[in-house]
């Protein structure tokens, strides 16, 4: 019999699948000549095995009270929201582009995330129905309605939101949303012809707006009225929502 | 949030593992249903959740741990959570060499166990936690863990020998099933 001295640490480590290469392949060569080497081993694996599956019926995830939001930072704080109904929507609003799911998509920019979603042609249908956002996004529906956008997509980015819009002539927007933990920012907004672009940070949450080929003014409209809704979370007001609709034009595209 | 899925989706996976830890922790079903229930909550309530996973699931068992110390503490029994025992196996093995190894019996004597070596072998066996892992949720160097894990094991063999209460095979033992 090998008088391999093989400690009760050593043992457990090699049970458990702990010991460094050279030191387990010294108790494997052992085992077969010590028979009372093999039965302290085979005692503890069956320890360890009786013990792994302890408890198989686990409880479902509990329902979050009223008016408690999955915080994802305090960017929530403001908007509470019941986890059942951000499910409920994200039912309601399977995405129809492309499965944005991945860790790479999270290191995308919101440019790349836009253009990804405009260039698969989706959106070109009916909206996903029923389409609503959570009760905290209430101040942005009229908003939108009254852009004339429909919402057609919704993915997950970057432990944000990417919802995007598309129009009767060939307008695509992407409205992303996602929590920020930095200090609120004004409005930031960059106009030309074929890329408008308009972020801002408010009550812990980052909104960045992008389309390409959309008129200007439309652009800066929407985005200027966003951003004030945004922060006062108030209905828009009649004159705004004029505004916006008075902006409609084609996009170029 | 709608991303709050990833975060729903990884929770869901832990489900399981955890519940067994919280079975383990806790003295009964109820209790381990409430630590688990509160954990939960509070994982899915965090302002700050870990992106990757092996962290995410470090940071949700040691939610989890830290209630149930925090119950410990309320319940004045948080001196339980130290242990001196120093078993040796060996010696536990000796005196039976066929240590019957029923897989019920052996979960009866795990909750007979003193509280710092259920909690070493809930994580490791039950949670599966690697000892790097446990090392860190636990705050103690990885050597200190193979101590633990080899002390638990032996006051877990030990623990079956000496319990005749235990549920033990009529085919091994001879002895009628008694229950505790």
């Amino acid at each position: 019999m090998t008088q391999q001295p093989f400690s009760d640490k050593m043992l457990n480590a090699f049970v458990d699948g702990e010991l460094p290469p050279e030191q387990a392949a010294s108790v494997i060569s052992a085992l077969a000549e010590d028979p009372a080497l093999a039965r302290r081993i085979a005692t503890l694996q069956r320890l360890k095995t009786s013990l792994a599956s302890f408890h198989t019926n686990a409880p479902p995830l509990p329902a979050l009270p009223d008016h408690t939001a999955w915080r994802w930072p305090a960017a929530l704080a403001a908007a509470a929201t019941g986890a059942i109904i951000a499910g409920a929507v994200w039912v309601a609003l399977p995405p129809t582009g492309p499965d944005t799911q991945t860790s790479a998509t999270a290191q995308h920019t919101p440019l790349d995330m836009h253009q990804g979603w405009a260039s698969t042609g989706t959106g070109t249908g009916t909206a996903p129905s029923p389409a609503h956002l959570p009760d905290e996004f209430t101040w942005l529906t009229p908003v939108m309605r009254a852009t004339g956008l429909q919402l057609a997509y919704a993915d997950d980015w970057r432990d944000g939101l990417h919802l995007g819009y598309v129009g009767a002539n060939a307008c695509k927007l992407s409205l992303f949303i996602r929590p920020d933990d930095q200090p609120d920012s004004a409005l930031d907004i960059h106009l030309d012809q074929h890329l408008q672009q308009a972020s801002w940070t408010t009550s812990g949450l980052h909104f960045n707006i992008i389309s390409q080929d959309m008129d200007t003014s439309r652009f800066a409209t929407i985005a200027t009225t966003a951003h004030a809704k945004s922060r006062d979370h108030l209905p828009a007001s009649a004159a705004q929502i004029a505004l916006i609709n008075a902006a409609r034009l084609p996009c170029l595209a | 949030m709608f991303t709050q899925r990833r975060h729903h989706d990884a929770l869901l996976a832990l489900r399981r593992r955890l519940f067994g830890y919280a079975c383990a922790l806790c003295p009964n079903l109820p209790n381990a249903e409430d630590l688990y229930q509160d954990t939960m909550l509070r994982a899915m309530q965090a302002r700050n959740v870990p992106r990757d996973q092996t962290a995410l699931r470090v940071w949700v068992f040691r939610i989890m741990r830290n209630l149930w110390i925090d119950g410990l503490r309320a319940a004045g029994r948080l001196p339980e959570l130290t242990s001196d025992d120093d078993i040796d196996l060996q010696i536990a093995l000796d005196r039976n060499d066929d240590l019957t190894v029923n897989r019920l019996a052996v979960r009866q004597a795990f909750m007979k166990l003193a509280k710092p070596h259920r909690d070493v072998l809930a994580l490791v066996d039950i949670a599966g936690f690697s000892y790097a892992e446990a090392s860190d949720l636990l705050d103690v160097p990885q050597g200190t863990i193979m101590s633990r894990i080899s002390r638990a094991r032996a006051a877990l063999a030990l623990c079956l020998q000496d319990d005749d209460t235990l549920i033990a095979l009529p085919r091994a033992q001879g002895r009628r099933f008694t229950g505790i």
